[in-house]
């Protein structure tokens, strides 16, 4: 991925949306182990 | 933003739609569930990894070296210039030059101290002899016969290089039982050492302030003037050194928030009237004054810390007759006790025939009373030669500068009085204190001080308002209340940073980014 031409302040907010999605993922993994740990 | 990026921020939202209209109802279906996230979280990560590697590229290439060569050429000068003004320094004996005050204090102290710092003080007061020319041995130390026994074992190993040795802690151990006032006696008998050597100390600092003077071919005048000049070079110089200012963001010293364009605006506003305020970029001369204005107000806040000691020294001041004779009469006061004490100590220590002592030594309730009355007059001394100086040196027109010199000249009266002024301070914030007060003293851009009798009852504040007032500024005494000083400050300190901050070709914008980058990352 060529992000030499995204300023800084893009690059910034590019991150952190990637860190809210990958937040998001590992929350609904979550879920998921607590689901299969209430069912056993 | 970038195609790819657009693009990848897009598929979060599409990513999201699907995750969320996936069936969650059965075993089978949440197996799917979770291979999609993990597949998800796979490629995310990937994007993430790249894009912190080019922030992280980005963040290094952005930060600037916190030094420059001309920055350290000027306080290597500044240092030699301090060791010679402090050579000259006429309100300090070369008691305060050495720096004994210092540590001895701190050993007279050992209740509040822990066993390593006092055992290193007592290296430290060797070493300063040492460097004055007298080299200590055990022969020195004969205040009393536990004294000696301690210090045989510290100078044994301290030859080997380790004053916090088992030997050491246990010989303390041996000797505390017999006498707990031990510390005392080391205190002492440093003290009788100095006063023994006081003419040799004395003429070795007469000695090194000529030489110091005819290498560096300067007066005490020039070196005052040489040392202001400096230090302004310095402080002007350091304010605008990109590294150091981005330093003072990214450590949290300063916050980035509080120069946003709206946030100084309105700071400008509460100072200036609106049509200087609207063209204040372009206008040097009141982008100057503002500089000037804040070293006023810092300058009288520092005053008003530590009017205190002006205040405790008004008293003495007021009675200085009665200090004329004092410190003679107390120092003659302990040579006799001292005298009786050495007699003392021949005599327990007599031996008979055949070189075996007659009894057992043993401290004697006279001796142990002795040594405590000396104990006591030697803190007399160390006050008495403090109001001596007031008697001495201080008048009607001294400044208010002359008397924080003084009181900063003599750290046994300046830590004293900080003491009976901030009550269960704790030693490292009575030193936090006295550096303090060195440092608004060697502020080159004090002047009120400078130019104010401490006799005089004038209106500090008044006089700033007033001198502002004149150079446009729209304040009040009122604003100079120690309830609103510091929120004025502040404002100005954030004005003065965002004109240093284009000063030395950088944009707020960009140290937004950085400080931005590092929570983000957590670079440490």
């Amino acid at each position: 991925m060529n992000l030499k031409d995204v300023k800084t302040g893009e690059l910034i907010e590019f991150y952190r949306k990637i860190d809210e999605f990958l937040k998001y993922i590992e929350k609904e993994k979550q879920g998921i182990e607590k689901a299969n740990s209430s069912n056993e | 933003m970038f195609d790819k990026t657009e693009e990848i921020l897009e598929k979060i939202v599409a990513s999201k739609e699907i995750l969320s209209t996936m069936p969650k109802n059965n075993p089978k279906n949440l197996e799917i569930f979770k291979d999609k996230l993990e597949e998800l979280e796979k490629e995310y990560k990937t994007y993430q990894d790249n894009v912190s590697k080019e922030l992280n590229k980005r963040y290094k290439n952005a930060i600037k070296k916190p030094e420059d060569k001309e920055i350290e050429n000027l306080k290597t000068r500044i240092r030699t210039i301090n060791y010679i003004s402090e050579l000259l320094n006429e309100e300090k004996t070369s008691y305060e030059k050495m720096g004994l005050d210092r540590s001895i204090f701190t050993i007279s102290r050992y209740y509040k101290e822990n066993f390593e710092s006092i055992n290193e003080q007592i290296q430290v007061c060797i070493d300063k002899f040492s460097k004055v020319g007298i080299a200590l041995s055990l022969e020195d130390f004969n205040y009393s016969i536990y004294v000696k026994d301690y210090m045989k074992t510290f100078f044994q190993e301290l030859e080997k290089g380790d004053i916090h040795s088992e030997k050491i802690k246990e010989k303390f151990e041996e000797i505390y039982w017999k006498c707990p006032e031990i510390m005392i006696h080391i205190e002492l008998n440093m003290r009788n050492i100095y006063f023994k050597n006081e003419s040799v100390i004395d003429k070795y600092f007469e000695k090194e302030k000529s030489e110091k003077l005819k290498k560096a071919n300067i007066t005490l005048k020039e070196i005052n003037k040489s040392y202001i000049d400096l230090k302004k070079q310095l402080m002007e110089k350091m304010a605008i050194q990109p590294g150091l200012i981005q330093e003072k963001f990214l450590s949290g010293e300063y916050n980035i928030h509080n120069l946003e364009s709206e946030k100084l605006k309105t700071d400008i506003a509460k100072i200036l009237p609106k049509d200087i305020a609207e063209n204040i970029e372009k206008n040097e001369e009141v982008k100057g004054n503002i500089i000037n204005f804040l070293n006023s107000l810092q300058e009288y806040q520092n005053y008003l810390k530590f009017k205190f000691i002006i205040d405790d020294i008004k008293q003495y001041y007021e009675h200085k007759e009665n200090y004329k004779k004092v410190y003679l009469e107390t120092k003659k006061e302990i040579e006799n006790l001292e005298k009786k004490l050495s007699k003392l100590n021949k005599k327990a220590n007599k031996k008979g025939l055949f070189g075996i002592r007659k009894v057992a030594y043993g401290q004697t309730q006279e001796v142990k009373d002795l040594i405590q009355t000396i104990k006591e007059k030697y803190k007399e001394l160390d006050m008495n030669k403090f109001y001596h100086k007031i008697y001495a040196d201080i008048h009607k027109d001294s400044t208010i500068y002359d008397i924080l010199n003084l009181a900063n000249s003599y750290y046994v009266y300046l830590t004293t009085c900080l003491i009976n002024h901030f009550k269960n301070i704790k030693p490292e914030e009575i030193n936090e204190k006295v550096n303090e007060l060195n440092e608004f003293l060697n502020n080159p851009y004090n002047a009120m001080i400078k130019h104010t009798s401490f006799m005089e009852e004038n209106d500090l504040a008044l006089i700033i308002a007033d001198k502002y007032k004149l150079l446009h500024f729209t304040i009040d005494k009122q604003d100079l209340d120690a309830k609103h000083l510091g929120a004025l400050i502040a404002k100005l300190e954030n004005i003065q940073m965002a004109i240093n901050i284009e000063k030395a070709n950088l944009r707020i914008e960009d140290i937004k980014e950085l400080c931005e980058i590092k929570k983000l990352l957590d670079i440490s």
